[in-house]
Formats: structure tokens, C-alpha cells, sequence
């Protein structure tokens, strides 16, 4: 009696189960993207993460843009641009750009985005990109004057991560609304956003590049990389974020799917403590793990060939990128030779300290190469909390090598080799005047030439002294459904303008 | 027992419902009293793990930040502040209900907690129920028929899901009854489809431990004198046992829905990871992760009360279900 | 075979594979061969034959499988011992002078019921750094409370027994009382307990590597192995399911002594 009633509860179970359909609702007009992670915020200045920004990049229009097949900046809100003096800079704004409550878009606001950015109170966390700008006005409706304290190159780079946000509408909310009520000049506009699960954007008609091609676009936030693929062979979703080498198999097995991918301008490094309690202080020690990672082998092994090798830590897209830099050889047995004459024959214990947020299979691999020459490497894995906390210590302490993939959204040597070995910088361990001379005067000209000349000194002093290791440039990968017509673009912004939904 | 002679306790109340009353009031303050105490521990607690694990500003900014940016970030966000000063900052705000603004998504902390407070509930609710659905017939039926099929091959085959770990379960569920048989969504929320994996996957973990509990319940049952007795009388013993067994299994049954609550948020973590729930468990995760303390107090406070609250509820059911049990001589 | 014995034998087996890893083991554990990476189970190579395949960087999933038995049956082991210790000592203690330490104690289990699992193990390996002991040291602060809650109920009823009451009355130490008349009783429920949670703290562990805070690359562990092998489950099955498997095979193994334990010590159920 109570078996068959279990049985019956079984069946019943069952029924439900199966009656029970799944797929979402597939218009050829609505995409639906697998995030990594929930936006924090859709206030464009008060976060610095990428899942807010990829959302809030298709409901806000920046100042500039970068060209998704050249990278060159072009304009977006501004039409045009001159550097009136070394720090003076004019910008002409578009005609007829327009909110989406109706209001027109002028320069006040593009005056306003910035300056809530610099109001230490409002306690933006890309102050730091912006705080070589001492003021911005619209000395006119549709133009935006911007002054900076010396003269600052990447001015430009950095306004290309610049939203505009509507001054009277801002001023009018509080903060907390104006995060979770965006309202922009860009293509969508927010529908819903449920925290933690999914946003909602519906197509601007009124946008000022046409009317979009997607109507509905729904971002949702799925951290766990193999939910994702199975959102994209459930047909959940058609569009998913960081994906690894090894999901691509899966995706290009599919006659569903396709592998989109991209080079970015991400370069993955290897970074040594010079200045701590380290063996890396010695050069030689320096050279020995230089010669003995086979950066190759691990772009083609372990990522299947998404990674570019480099020979310095930018990409030929870059500006201060120097093509006559010579990067370092695979050579294991210069390597043993270096160890021994450094002192360390009988072998070398070092400790690599890391996070689970970097890919650990890097970091084994590393440690797998650096045993075949004889050095002992110890991994030390710490959330990445506590991980920024160490490494950014200026006692030096944290260990002897640390993997890392830097960009700084702005394609420019500035951003990537200053902040990470200018002397003093939190990120650096290393110390050398001449480095320091060369990219400080880099960054005070606004002339091409010049800055030129400097990277090229400052790239041969980080070859000849070995700080780190550049490793490769990153190339991201994507899965679509197959109707997806998308360029994943080097900057990795995800601009749904520009994709379209086939059937 | 002779007069004169007293046992060691005081004297359980003689009167009658209004006596009783009387008891359940007074033990219900003493332990809500107690249980204000209990979220003043945990609060100091977290207030103080949460500092001691890192800075929250580190993590909000762009990698090339200077560290006089960040500085002054901390001071704007009252980090930089000697500790006594922001843990008195911290207490006043709680007295008056203020958990304080999430550092990361510039939203009252509280508010964010109470918005995502009802899906973990609801998967936790749907995950106990299931599991109850299951795990006590199962459990059940083992004990009467012991030795016999069920009590060999099911009920094993049912413990197996605590013996995997959950991200374990959850993915391959995803993955046969999702990808493969095309049957229910493969992550998110919104509708009841996208309850059901999710729910199993958390509730295969409490199965076990109530299928266990329901066939210890029933073998105790099954060795008490009455049932000898309705068994000589030539009473059918299914139908006592049902309806006593049931009784006396409610009790252990309580005490295991209690110290879920706690598992719960435990393991609710991993389910909302692999399944994209947006519950609380993943938002006290992403918290820690990014250091924003006032949403990580707030998770742990919203937590501990409900967790608490249960826990009194749980004490005067017992007594009331077994009037043998004295409120004040439980455990919990 | 009654159900006892056979998960005796099987921890049994966990137990001979943890402490003859490097004569069962066919290869080292750490030799990566980037080239060999997620080849399937029996597949030849000019070393030898990787049994049962390899795993993301080319190593040996038999070797590792049975190294990773170590890690995990250390960290099972040493949690429940430090967590039983540690629980029944304050529950005994609680439900012996009951009253106000027993009140206070009781809520101080409660309290550190109530805090997150996920917190507690983050602030231990962010104060502490990540190690096999931390791990072992999370688990044990975290699971305490449960023996406490046991021991602290089987001590009440223990305690107002005649004999106890009157060998206090008598003049005996409170500590010989706990020691010789208490703690018999209330050792075999903290067993039955103990026998449970040694499977818990697999499973446990698995989730630790989940989060990235459990035992440390490249040493391996149940746990690690099958959270890493998490996202091939469809591609390459082996990673997930060979260690997947030893823990639910050990898991099951330990429940099955603990009923069984159980069973025989609870002389109500025949």
C-alpha cells in the first residue's frame, strides 16, 4: 500500500517534470547575452567593472569611440577635436543628439559627466583616469573645452570610456536612482533590472545612428563558466562571455553554435619581486625564468592557440608599442647555465603567489616549465582580496613571481608599463631611474615623436632587466548562436548596435 | 514518588491551559531576549572578520590607480576611521535599522539583502519540501519492510546524493535534463520551470538525513510496547504506526528543519552559483569576494535572525507537540 | 555482506590507496605533458598507459586520483577529530553545570551556527593564508557546534540520573564525574555523529576547491580534481566522475559504519 502510493507520488513527479517546457521566447529580434556577473551599478562614473559597463555602454553614448576594425579614435558625441594648447582641449559636439526622455544633448552634459567624476565626494572610482583634468565647460552648446594639469596624452584614450549622462536629470534624482534608472542617448534603454538575475533593454527608436536592429536585448548574470555553455546549447542564451579554450571543442562541435573570438589588448605577464627578499633581485636569476618558459608551447598547448605571444607587454596596437624590442627566447639549457652561475645549481625554491580569479592551469603550467630547469616553485593562492592587499604592500614581501593579464582600456604605454614598474607605483617591484625619466617624460608631451622616443628607451630597459615576462596577448572567446552576426571588437566593448540577429 | 523526596528541577507547572500560556510567554521573551544577544555576537563577529580580510577600495578601481586616489576613497567611504570609531558608527545604525550603502553597488545594503531575500527562500522552501516529499516515505517505508528491498537499494541509492557534492549534481543535471532531454531551463528564475533543478539539487542534500530520521523513528516505534500490543490485539500495526510514528517523528523532523536553515545558507551558495539563482547566497558571495562589508553584515544579520527566530519557533513546537518536553531543558 | 562491513572495507581500501600512494601510483602526480593534455582513459604513451586518462596539463588522473585520497582522508580525518573534540567538550561542559553557563554556552553555539560557512573560511585563509591545516582548521571551527548541540542533550539526561546525583552528593570531582559517568553515554552519539560528518567533510572540502580555498594546486584532493574537472563534463567526463566517484564511493562508506555504529550502540534499535 505505501509502496504504491510512493510509486504513484513517483509518477506524478515525473509528469510534472516532463510537463514542465523550457526555452525562452525566440523572436529573431530579442537576444538574450550570459554575463559573468551581475552589474554593480548602472551609474556609468560610479563603478569600474566590466559587467556594469557592457550593459550600460548600450544605454549611455560616450564622448568618443574607437574604430572596431582600426582602433583608431574616432567620434561619437563629439564630432570633432583639437588641442588648442598642450592643456587645452576644444571638442564639438554632435547636432541633435537627444536623451531618451526628449531632452537634447549639449555640451553642459558632456561638461557634467566629467565633472562629477572629479567631485571627490562623489567618490568615483575612475577618478583616477580623469584627475589630470582640472576643469571641463561648455563655453558654447556644442562645444566642450577640457584643461588639464600638464599636458596629458592619453586624454583622448580616456574620454573613450567616458559616458554622458543627462545633467538635469541627474541633478534632479539622487544617486541610488540615477544607478538604478539610467537614462542616456544610446541605443537601448532600460526596461527592468532584477539584481543579482537579469537586465532588460528595449531598442531607442530614436537613436540618433538608426533605429537598432536587435529590439530586445536581456543581459543576464551566470558566474559559472559551464552554465554558460549549457545556456547556449539549451538555447537559453545566444550570446556568452568568457569562455575557455577548452569550451571551444564544445561550442564549434555544435551545429547550433560558433566561436566568435577576438584579440584584445589584454597582455598576460609574468611579474618578479626585484626589490623584496627575493632571488629575483639577481638579473641572472631574472634571465634564467625568462629563457626557460616556453610561451609558445603554452599558447599552443594549453590554449588550444587563443593567445598571441608577445616579446614586450604591449600589443602592436598600443601606442609606444616598438617593434624592434627582442623578447626572449625559449632556451632551457641557458637557463640551468644562468641558475649556475648565479649560485643556484644545486636548484632554487620560489614562491608564486596568485589568486583563483587568475587561470590556474597557467599557473601550474608556469611551474610545470620552471621544474624542468630545476627551480622549485610553490603556489601560493589567496582570494583576490587579500591577494591585491599583498602584492601592493610596500615592504616587498609578497612572494617571488605573480601571473597577471593587464589592460588599461586605453591602448596606450602609459597605462600599461607606468603603473606597473615606475618606481613608488602599488603594482610595482621594481626600481630604475632611467625607466623612471623615460616614462614620466612620455607622459608630459603631447607630441607623437617624442613619447616615441621615450617608450622605445623605457621598453629596452624593462628587456634588458627583465622585471617580468611578457607572455601573450590575450585573444577572448565568445560563444554565439549561430544566426549572431558580430566582430568582437579589441576593446571588448559589447555594442549591440552593431550586432545582428539572423535567423 | 514519596513525598519528601524532590528530584533535582523545578516543578513543571500544575494548571492548565492558562498556566501553560503563562510559561510559553515567559520563555519566548527569555529566548527572544537571548536572541538580541546572539545577533550582537555574530555582528561584532563579522564586523570584525569583514575588516580584518581586506580593503574593498583595491577593488573597485582601475588597475592603474594611484594609491593617494585610493586613499582618499577610503576616506570619503569612512574606511581610513580608527576601528572603535566605525564599529560605534556601525551598532548606532543598526539600532536604528541602517545597515549602512553597499560600497560596490552604491544601494542601502539592507535593502538589497531583503530584495533577493525571497528567492533563497523560496529554493529553500521548494528544496525542504521536496526533500521532505521524498525522504520521509522513503524513510518510512525502510523501517517497516526492514531488511527488504526498499531499505537495501532505494534508500542507498537516494543517500547517494549527499555523498556528491552539489556543484557536482547541479551541473550534471544541467546537463542531461537541460541540454540533452531539452526539458527545463538551464539557469536563471522567473518561473516555475526554473525552480525544479535548482531545488533538487539542494534538496538531494537534506534527503538523506531525513529519510534517516524518518526510518530511526520508525524503528523506535516499532519496538514500543503499544504497537506489541495492537500486533497481539491482531490491530492492523500499519495504521498505528502511521498515525503515532508520524507524531513522534515530527519532533526530530523539526530539529533537522532548524539546523538546515543553517546548512542552507551554506550550501544555497554553490546551488545559486551553478544555477545563476539570484538569491542571497550568491550576493553574500560576490560580497565577500569584493569586500563590501556593509552588504556582507547585512546578509549575516538578515541571516542569523531568521535563523534564530526559527529556532524559538522550532522550541515551542517541541513543547507543544510533546508536552513531556520542558520549555528551557531543550538544546537549542 | 552486511551493510557495516562492506563500508568498512571500502574506507578500508580509501585508507590503503592514501597510505601506499607512491607504490600504487603508476607516475608522479606533477608531471605535466602539455602535448598529452585530456586524453581519454587507456590511452598508450611511449611512459606507460594513463589508465584513466589525463587531466588539463597532461597529468596522469590514476596517479593523482590516488594521491588526491591523502589530501582528502587527512582533511576529513583531522576536521572531525578537532571538531569532536572540540563540540563534545562544550557541550558536556554546558549540559553538566547547565544553568547560566549552560544558557551562555548554549547561545554561543548558536551563534557561531549562525555565521556563514563561506565568510568564516575566507577570513581564516585571508588572516592565515591557504594551506592544508587552515582547511582543516575552517572545517573544524565551523562543524563544532553540531557535537556541542549532541553532547550537550545526552549530557542532561545523563546528568540527572540517580547514580550521578548521588556520587556529587558523595563528594565526587565534577571533572572524574564527567569523565567516568558522562562521557561513556555521551561518546556514542558524538560517534554516530562523527562517522557522519567524516563524509560531510569530503563533500565539504569539494566545496572549498569550488571556491578556490581549499587544498592548494598542484597537490591534489578529491575535491580539487572534481572541481576542476567541473567544466569538461561533457568533453572529458574522466576528470569529474573518477574522483567524483571515490567520494561518493568513501561518503557512502563512512555513512554505512555509521549506521551501522549506530545501530549497535543505540540499544533501543534492533
Amino acid at each position: 500500500m505505501l509502496v504504491k502510493r510512493i510509486a504513484l507520488l513517483l509518477v506524478c513527479f515525473w509528469l510534472a517534470l516532463a510537463g514542465a517546457h523550457a526555452g525562452p521566447a525566440f523572436t529573431a529580434t530579442a537576444l538574450t547575452i550570459d554575463l559573468q556577473g551581475d552589474p554593480a551599478t548602472l551609474d556609468p562614473a560610479k563603478q569600474y567593472d566590466t559587467n556594469s559597463y557592457d550593459v550600460y555602454r548600450n544605454i549611455y553614448d560616450n564622448l568618443l569611440r574607437r574604430n572596431p576594425a582600426t582602433s583608431a579614435i574616432e567620434g561619437e558625441v563629439a564630432t570633432s577635436w583639437k588641442a588648442v594648447s598642450p592643456t587645452v582641449w576644444r571638442f564639438s559636439i554632435r547636432q541633435g543628439l537627444m536623451f531618451q526622455d526628449g531632452t537634447p544633448l549639449t555640451a553642459a552634459d558632456a561638461a557634467w559627466s566629467i565633472t562629477r567624476i572629479l567631485d571627490r565626494q562623489f567618490n568615483s572610482p575612475q577618478y583616477g583616469n580623469f584627475n589630470t583634468i582640472t576643469s571641463a565647460t561648455a563655453t558654447d552648446p556644442q562645444t566642450l573645452t577640457i584643461e588639464t594639469a600638464r599636458p596629458y596624452p592619453v586624454l583622448l584614450a580616456q574620454l573613450v570610456n567616458l559616458s554622458i549622462v543627462s545633467a538635469k536629470y541627474v541633478q534632479a534624482h539622487d544617486e541610488p536612482d540615477v544607478a538604478a534608472h539610467p537614462m542616456g542617448s544610446g541605443a537601448y534603454r532600460l526596461v527592468t533590472w532584477l539584481r543579482g538575475d537579469h537586465a532588460a533593454l528595449a531598442a531607442n527608436p530614436r537613436f540618433w545612428r538608426g533605429r537598432p536592429r536587435i529590439d530586445e536585448v536581456t543581459f543576464r548574470a551566470v558566474p559559472e563558466d559551464a552554465t554558460r555553455v549549457a545556456d547556449l546549447q539549451s538555447g537559453r542564451a545566444q550570446l556568452a562571455l568568457g569562455l575557455t579554450s577548452d569550451d571551444a571543442a564544445t561550442i564549434k562541435a555544435n551545429p547550433k553554435l560558433q566561436l566568435l573570438s577576438g584579440p584584445t589588448e589584454r597582455v598576460a605577464y609574468l611579474a618578479f619581486n626585484t626589490l623584496g627578499p627575493s632571488p629575483l633581485r639577481d638579473a641572472r636569476v631574472r634571465e634564467a625564468v625568462a629563457d626557460a618558459i616556453d610561451t609558445r608551447a603554452l599558447a599552443q598547448s594549453l590554449l588550444g592557440g587563443y593567445a598571441r605571444p608577445v616579446r614586450e607587454f604591449l600589443t602592436s596596437a598600443h601606442v609606444g608599442y616598438d617593434k624592434a624590442i627582442a623578447g626572449y627566447k625559449y632556451d632551457p639549457a641557458s637557463s640551468k647555465r644562468l641558475l649556475a652561475e648565479s649560485g643556484h645549481a644545486g636548484g632554487l625554491t620560489l614562491v608564486f603567489t596568485t589568486s583563483p580569479t587568475y587561470d590556474q592551469r597557467i599557473v601550474q603550467a608556469l611551474q610545470g616549465q620552471l621544474a624542468q630547469v630545476g627551480i622549485n616553485v610553490k603556489i601560493q593562492s589567496y582570494d583576490f582580496g587579500t591577494y591585491l592587499q599583498k602584492i601592493q604592500s610596500p615592504q616587498h614581501d609578497w612572494g617571488d613571481l605573480r601571473f597577471g593579464q593587464w589592460s588599461c582600456a586605453c591602448l596606450d604605454a602609459d597605462g600599461v608599463i607606468y603603473p606597473l614598474f615606475h618606481t613608488g607605483s602599488i603594482w610595482s617591484s621594481f626600481s630604475d631611474p632611467a625607466f623612471d625619466r623615460a616614462v614620466d617624460a612620455a607622459r608630459s608631451t603631447l607630441d607623437a615623436a617624442t613619447r616615441s622616443q621615450n617608450y622605445a628607451a623605457a621598453l629596452q630597459v624593462l628587456q634588458k632587466d627583465i622585471p617580468g615576462l611578457p607572455l601573450w596577448q590575450v585573444i577572448a572567446l565568445y560563444g554565439a548562436d549561430r544566426g549572431l552576426r558580430w566582430r568582437p571588437t579589441p576593446d571588448e566593448q559589447l555594442f549591440v548596435f552593431d550586432m545582428t540577429l539572423g535567423g | 514518588m514519596p513525598a519528601g523526596c524532590r528530584r533535582d528541577r523545578p516543578p513543571r507547572p500544575r494548571g492548565g491551559l492558562e498556566d501553560r500560556n503563562a510559561g510559553v510567554t515567559r520563555f519566548v521573551t527569555v529566548r527572544l531576549l537571548q536572541a538580541v544577544i546572539v545577533l550582537w555576537g555574530v555582528s561584532t563577529l563579522v564586523f570584525a572578520i569583514a575588516r580584518l580580510s581586506g580593503d574593498p577600495v583595491a577593488l573597485m578601481v582601475p588597475q592603474g590607480t594611484p594609491p593617494d586616489v585610493m586613499a582618499r576613497m577610503r576616506h570619503t567611504l569612512g574606511l581610513d576611521r580608527p576601528v572603535y570609531e566605525q564599529y560605534g558608527r556601525f551598532l548606532l545604525g543598526l539600532v536604528r535599522g541602517d545597515l549602512g550603502t553597499s560600497y560596490v553597488q552604491d544601494a542601502p545594503a539592507l535593502r538589497l539583502v531583503l530584495q533577493r531575500l525571497p528567492y533563497t527562500a523560496e529554493l529553500g522552501v521548494a528544496a525542504f519540501g521536496l526533500a521532505l516529499a521524498a525522504g520521509m516515505p522513503l524513510g518510512v517505508a525502510a523501517g517497516i519492510d526492514r531488511g527488504g528491498w526498499v531499505d537495501r537499494i532505494a534508500l542507498p541509492f537516494m543517500l547517494i546524493g549527499q555523498a556528491m557534492p552539489s556543484f557536482w549534481t547541479g551541473l550534471l543535471l544541467i546537463l542531461v535534463v537541460s541540454v540533452d532531454w531539452h526539458l527545463l531551463p538551464s539557469s536563471g528564475s522567473g518561473s516555475l520551470a526554473t525552480l525544479i533543478l535548482p531545488a533538487v539539487t539542494l534538496a538531494w542534500l537534506s534527503l538523506a538525513t531525513i529519510a534517516r530520521m524518518s526510518r530511526s523513528a520508525v524503528l523506535e516505534e516499532l519496538d514500543r510496547d503499544y504497537v506489541r500490543t495492537a500486533r497481539a490485539k491482531g490491530v492492523a500495526p500499519r495504521r498505528v504506526i502511521l498515525r503515532h510514528v508520524l507524531r513522534n517523528a515530527a519532533l526530530p523532523i523539526i530539529t533537522v528543519a532548524t539546523l538546515d536553515i543553517a546548512n542552507l545558507l551554506g550550501g544555497v551558495v554553490i546551488t545559486e552559483s551553478i544555477f545563476a539563482w539570484p538569491g542571497i547566497g550568491r550576493l553574500a558571495l560576490e560580497a565577500i569576494q569584493s569586500r563590501d562589508y556593509t552588504v556582507v553584515q547585512a546578509v549575516v544579520l538578515v541571516g542569523t535572525t531568521v535563523f534564530v527566530l526559527a529556532s524559538v519557533v522550532t522550541d515551542v513546537l517541541y513543547s507543544v507537540i510533546d508536552p513531556r518536553i520542558e520549555l528551557g531543558d531543550t538544546s537549542a | 555482506m552486511p551493510s557495516g562491513t562492506l563500508g568498512a572495507a571500502i574506507l578500508a581500501s580509501a585508507l590503503i590507496a592514501a597510505l601506499g600512494a607512491p607504490y600504487l601510483a603508476p607516475q608522479s602526480p606533477f608531471a605535466q605533458d602539455l602535448i598529452m593534455r585530456l586524453r581519454p582513459p587507456a590511452t598508450h604513451a611511449p611512459g606507460g598507459t594513463y589508465w584513466l586518462g589525463t587531466d588539463g596539463l597532461g597529468r596522469d588522473v590514476l596517479s593523482r586520483l590516488v594521491f588526491g585520497a591523502r589530501a582528502s582522508l587527512i582533511v576529513a580525518g583531522l576536521a572531525v577529530v578537532f571538531s569532536g573534540a572540540l563540540g563534545t567538550a562544550v557541550g558536556m561542559v554546558a549540559g553538566y553545570y547547565r544553568g547560566r553557563i549552560g544558557a551562555v554556552l548554549m547561545r554561543f553555539v548558536d551563534t557561531v551556527l549562525s555565521i556563514p560557512f563561506l565568510l568564516l573560511a575566507i577570513a581564516v585563509v585571508a588572516v592565515l593564508g591557504p594551506s592544508l591545516l587552515n582547511t582543516v582548521l575552517v572545517l573544524g571551527l565551523t562543524r563544532w557546534p553540531r557535537y556541542a548541540r549532541v553532547a550537550f542533550g545526552q549530557t542532561l539526561a545523563t546528568r540527572t540520573r540517580e547514580f550521578v546525583e548521588a556520587a556529587r552528593a558523595l563528594g565526587s570531582r565534577d571533572g572524574r564525574l564527567m569523565r567516568r559517568h558522562v562521557l561513556p553515554d555521551v561518546l556514542p552519539s558524538a560517534v554516530v555523529v562523527a562517522t557522519l560528518e567524516i563524509g560531510l567533510m569530503i563533500v565539504f572540502e569539494a566545496a572549498l576547491s569550488f571556491l578556490g580555498l581549499g587544498v592548494q594546486p598542484p597537490v591534489p584532493s578529491w575535491g580539487s580534481m572534481l572541481a576542476d574537472g567541473r567544466n569538461y563534463l561533457a568533453t572529458a567526463w574522466w576528470l569529474a566522475t573518477f574522483p567524483g566517484l571515490a567520494i561518493m564511493l568513501t561518503v557512502l562508506g563512512a555513512n554505512l559504519v555509521g549506521d551501522a555504529v549506530r545501530d549497535r550502540l543505540d540499544p533501543r534499535v534492533r
